[in-house]
């Protein structure tokens, strides 16, 4: 994996190039102070992946990371800040894959990168890789949208009917759990509930993040967005039967896989809605080979791609990856899902 | 009646229609009018002064003399000569004295006097009149007037505060991220060359090298202090990594305090103790044992949960410290729960140096420390207060006897909102 990291501070570039001197064999690191040098960098030698700071002087970190969506959308972004207030939060969550706070520990740094090159190497060599980088969010129909707002302005609203609304929703689900998961929340366990999640943000957080998350955009209204969340609905009512006896946090993490199972296609539908819609109408191998064929991955696995660079928890991501292959280890949130699928997608 | 008929006495009938105007002009009159006699008892007085001193039941005849006048604010009585009317019996001009009246009738008036001397030609003497305003909604309205004023200035403090600690923040948090890195990176260097020196240690160990050259190498080894190096580096390594995240957690409570936007849910406190003081064993372990008194059935409370905790946090690292500075042999910090009321009330009590009643005042203000330099940051109980007193409505007190020990206590009103639907 090739890193560019970008900071106005030296001696913050120069702390993580020793303390990430070990794995100098398994990443190519580069370091600039600015973010013109940035640009110059990637123009002369593109990377995978630009970890950058927000504030700095002249080109902000907001505008680098927005510049290098539109040249090099194969590029993975993510922000080290040193500013964690909410509103610096909103003002880059557009243009960024993962949100990492200084100080931040070495162990989580390291983490990030991990997980950051394990999502490239799922994509390897697939078409769609080229353009990936430009999926910022999953549509969500304006109905669904506008019924959450309309708790979110009832003085009576709770996170519990809040999260009875959002949870239904793959788009605003991802939005509310990339933040809950991200350094800004700073917790060391993954959240993978989506109330849990609005409780951790709070309702006022929650409003301005589903304003600035593009939530609504093209394909918002498809008919077929509003079938493919109805399958998910249906997905998590198929897999609770097999999760009587699962730990709490398994169980968790498996009905909100099902709920997320067609992210990819949702982003699909969204980037080209009558390309996409179709593919919809094939059985699911068929469906797969096709998507194969397309983009050189199936929307499974660009689905769980997306989990993984906007660090949901990563049972999820691998469950949704793998929600048609066998089980691999029993008992994980994939073996479950993909055992609650099989047999009626089969018949 | 009394007092009039003792002014209007001996009337004729050309006087009665006369006398019966003046009575209906003062009697209209929106201020009050008092007028006494040169022994200062009652001779006269209107239905605005009745209306503020007197009731239905006592008459202001009767409830008079027993009358008790104060300053303003209602704390010192005044000397009888100070009183407006003694003062114009003797002749002087009072204007704008303003005083409260408590009166048998059970009235308290805050009112505003203008007295003056009144000669009795006829009688060849000298009374005195007073009129008067109530002006008690005015005083109040001033009262808030200046409370609304207090409270804008501290909204306007918090502000600035806030801007300042996310400033402050992000020039901490910047050094703070290398010197972890840096950290870290000595931290594999020094086990690099740690192992390399072992494996130099084991090679002279086997006898592979010559005579004089293993004892240059055991020379140059004890001459490097090496063993102490071995034992020392780490634990600086480890400290230092301590330090950094005090740091980070000090950076992240000064913006919280600064930014509060979180949701309060329903919460068991007694869970919230649990959690807190599993979290908190270092604080204390080496100067005091703890012990719960959970209540085990307390009714939900509506807070951030976080917040509480972080609250009970620094009321048990103020616990340690006390203990601590105490110097006695092991404390005993106590956490108990118990339903009040309308809410749940959370004791820490501690039986260390305490506090001293002339600092009991300061200790919730923000940077107010008693604690060695480095020791404290002045933030613990400021921050307490500020998230439970401000954000949950709740109370924070303390009770201290110097030398024995202290008591927080914290508590957390219900607040009647339905608790959600898990």
């Amino acid at each position: 994996m090739r890193v560019l990291f970008v900071d106005d501070e030296p001696n913050v570039l120069a702390g993580i190039r020793r303390m990430l001197r070990p794995r100098r064999h398994d990443w190519d690191m580069r370091f600039v102070t600015s973010g013109p040098e940035a640009l110059e960098a990637l123009a002369a030698e593109p990377a995978d992946l630009v970890v950058s700071d927000i504030r700095m002087p002249g080109m902000s970190g907001v505008q680098l990371l927005k510049e290098v969506r539109a040249r090099w959308p194969a590029t993975l972004r993510m922000v080290l800040s040193g500013e964690s207030d909410r509103d610096a939060l909103l003002r880059s969550v557009g243009p960024t894959h993962q949100y990492l706070y200084k100080p931040c520990r070495p162990d989580a740094l390291i983490a990030a990168l991990e997980r950051m090159d394990a999502m490239l190497d799922l994509l390897q060599g697939a078409q769609i890789r080229a353009f990936a980088g430009t999926f910022d969010s999953v549509p969500t129909p304006s109905s669904a949208y506008a019924e959450a707002m309309a708790v979110l302005d009832d003085p009576e609203g709770t996170p519990a009917r809040l999260a009875a609304v959002i949870g239904g929703d793959a788009g605003m689900s991802t939005a509310v759990l990339r933040v809950a998961n991200s350094a800004y929340v700073g917790l060391s366990t993954p959240v993978a509930s989506v109330q849990r999640a609005i409780t951790l943000l709070g309702m006022d957080m929650v409003r301005a993040l589903l304003t600035v998350a593009g939530v609504l955009r093209s394909g918002s209204d498809h008919p077929a967005v509003g079938r493919v969340l109805a399958g998910g609905r249906d997905a998590v009512e198929r897999v609770r039967p097999f999760l009587v006896d699962v730990d709490p946090e398994v169980a968790q993490q498996t009905e909100l896989a099902a709920m997320l199972r067609d992210v990819g296609a949702l982003v699909l539908l969204g980037e080209a809605p009558e390309d996409y819609a179709p593919l919809l109408d094939l059985p699911a191998e068929e469906r797969a080979r096709e998507e194969r064929a397309r983009y050189g991955a199936s929307s499974a696995v660009v689905g769980g791609y997306l989990l993984g660079v906007w660090g949901l928890p990563a049972p999820v991501m691998v469950a949704v990856a793998r929600q048609t292959e066998p089980p691999l280890e029993d008992g994980t949130p994939q073996a479950l899902l993909a055992r609650a699928l099989a047999p009626r997608e089969a018949a | 009646m009394t007092a009039n008929g003792a002014l209007f006495g001996r009337l004729t009938d050309a006087d009665d229609e006369r006398v019966e105007l003046l009575r209906s002009v003062i009697d209209c009159m929106p201020s009050g009018v008092v007028v006494v006699d040169m022994d200062g008892d009652l001779v006269l007085y209107n239905a605005a002064a009745r209306n503020a001193l007197a009731s239905r039941f006592v008459p202001l005849e009767v409830c008079w003399p027993d009358r008790e006048v104060f300053d303003i604010e209602g704390t010192r009585r005044l000397e009888p000569s100070e009183l407006p009317l003694a003062r114009a019996l003797q002749g002087e001009i009072c204007d704008d004295v303003e005083l409260t009246v408590r009166t048998k009738a059970n009235k308290t008036a805050m009112l505003r006097v203008n007295a003056r001397p009144m000669l009795q030609i006829a009688r060849g003497t000298l009374w005195a009149v007073a009129v008067f305003q109530d002006i008690g909604e005015e005083i109040d309205a001033a009262r808030h007037q200046r409370e609304l004023e207090r409270q804008l200035a501290q909204a306007q403090k918090m502000e600035s505060l806030g801007q300042l600690a996310s400033g402050i923040a992000h020039e901490i948090n910047t050094p703070t991220q290398y010197i972890s890195d840096n950290v870290r990176f000595l931290s594999d260097a020094f086990e690099a060359m740690a192992r390399y020196q072992g494996e130099v240690a084991a090679v002279v160990a086997d006898g592979a090298v010559e005579a004089e050259a293993a004892e240059r190498l055991d020379g140059a080894r004890e001459d490097a202090e090496l063993e102490f190096y071995a034992e020392e580096v780490p634990a600086a390594i480890r400290q230092s990594l301590e330090g950094l995240d005090r740091v980070a957690s000090i950076v992240r409570a000064m913006k919280e305090y600064a930014h509060p936007c979180d949701t309060k849910e329903p919460t068991d406190l007694d869970h919230v103790v649990k959690t807190t003081v599993a979290m908190s064993k270092n604080e204390y372990k080496y100067v005091a044992d703890l012990e719960l008194e959970l209540a085990g059935d307390l009714p939900k409370v509506a807070c951030v949960a976080g917040e509480i905790s972080q609250v009970l946090l620094n009321l048990v690292v103020n616990a340690a410290h006390a203990i601590a500075e105490a110097g006695r042999e092991r404390g005993v910090i106590r956490i108990r729960t118990s339903a009040v009321d309308d809410g749940v009330q959370l004791e820490v009590t501690d039986n260390g140096v305490g506090v001293p009643e002339h600092l009991s005042e300061r200790i919730f203000d923000p940077f107010f420390t008693t604690k060695a330099v480095g020791k404290g940051t002045g933030q613990g109980l400021a921050l307490a207060f500020d998230v439970v007193v401000r954000k949950h409505g709740g109370r924070l007190d303390v009770r201290s006897t110097q030398g024995e020990g202290s008591t927080f206590t914290v508590f957390v009103p219900r607040n009647a909102r339905e608790a959600p639907a898990a």
